[in-house]
């Protein structure tokens, strides 16, 4: 009875059934993993940091260069590591089905097959208990509908968070630094995780209260599109990226000129006051705030002082 | 999607179109993920997104 058993479960074995590695994917036109082997071997070095920020290694003139490269090299790492990940859950959802179905129906008909009534009692509990764990396995392990709609979320929140990698890739290094670029291929990294597509899920589920709209109701007039004006304030947008963490937290707990539009802005984009504790998020708060300056001559002179003040 | 803001401005009448789309590039420059024109019924709209902090 062993034999059979034994005999029934080597013959339905993937490995024996020839299960595709990863159905549903077709081949891709190279080598991802040695691709991701490769990209590792480059853009993983300890170093590539410090070396970037060292002038003897990486001047002036090869900083733009040396940025992209670093951001570039890391985003697709990034991609093709993602692609795995996405590809992964596919071929174990699929691959255990298949394995767990077929393994299933080769045990009952085993059972059915197979003389004696103890042979039947122990195929049949086996064949029980390989179904049951299939279903253990689809209740518990993401599945059914949940991977496609986290697979959705993931590349949908991945569209957005590459929109400023790719923005600031058009800009100098001054302007997009490389730490800045490091931090948004982080939220890159992480629209691409489940956690992050399940925040995604819970913001859509409140959207009302997450896409939040602030109607302003000053007319912006022909003088705030001015282009000497436009230049001045894309000039302090600069400005504020060369502001450490301590110039810009203080700058954005205490701005140099009441706009309460602009507070509301504020207001909104940072509910929880990050900008006060926070460098980088205080850059960020002033960039945006910067816009929403009326661009009256005394607004955008008490700016420019204080952005220099502060340095 | 991530948590955003989007703030709705009326541009006035006599705004060129190449003013507005140097103010795009600058709301863009700042960190906005999106910037555009709408027309409403009184006129032109610049709408603007922003991630909220913390959210993304």
């Amino acid at each position: 009875m062993r034999r059979v058993a034994t005999a029934v479960l080597i013959a339905l074995s993937p490995a024996a059934c020839g299960t595709a590695r990863r159905p549903g994917f077709p081949r891709q036109s190279y080598d991802e993993d040695e691709q991701i082997k490769q990209l590792e071997r480059v853009f993983e070095k300890p170093e590539m940091i410090a070396d970037y920020y060292d002038p003897a290694k990486t001047p002036e003139a090869g900083r733009r260069d040396a940025r992209d490269r670093i951001i570039s090299g890391r985003l697709a790492l990034i991609d093709l590591n993602y692609n795995e990940f996405v590809r992964q859950f596919a071929s174990n959802k699929q691959a255990i089905d298949t394995t767990a179905e077929i393994t299933a129906i080769g045990l009952n008909l085993a059972t059915a097959a197979v003389g004696g009534a103890e042979a039947k009692t122990v195929l049949g509990a086996v064949a029980g208990g390989v179904t049951a764990s299939k279903v253990a396995i689809d209740k518990n392990f993401f599945y059914e509908r949940t991977v496609p709609v986290l697979v959705s979320a993931m590349n949908a929140e991945r569209k957005q968070a590459l929109i400023p990698i790719t923005n600031g890739l058009g800009q100098p290094p001054e302007q997009y630094t490389l730490g800045q670029g490091l931090s948004d291929l982080d939220t890159y990294y992480f629209a691409g995780t489940f956690l992050g597509a399940l925040q995604t899920i819970q913001a859509d589920a409140g959207a009302k209260e997450v896409q939040a709209e602030l109607e302003l109701t000053t007319v912006r007039e022909r003088r705030f599109f001015g282009k000497e004006r436009q230049d001045r304030a894309a000039e302090l947008v600069d400005a504020v990226d060369t502001l450490s963490n301590a110039q810009a937290i203080a700058l954005a707990t205490n701005p140099p000129f009441s706009n309460p539009e602009a507070d509301k802005m504020v207001a909104a984009i940072d509910p929880g006051g990050k900008r006060l504790r926070d460098g980088g998020a205080a850059r960020r708060v002033l960039k945006a705030r910067i816009p929403y300056a009326k661009r009256s001559e005394a607004e955008l002179d008490a700016w420019e002082t204080a952005v220099r003040a502060a340095k | 999607m991530p948590a955003t803001v989007t703030t709705r401005e009326p541009i006035a009448a006599d705004v060129d179109d190449e003013a507005v789309r140097r103010e795009i590039a600058l709301r863009l420059k700042a960190g906005a993920i999106r910037c555009r024109v709408e027309n409403g019924q009184g006129g032109r709209i610049l709408v603007t997104e922003w991630n909220v902090i913390g959210e993304q």
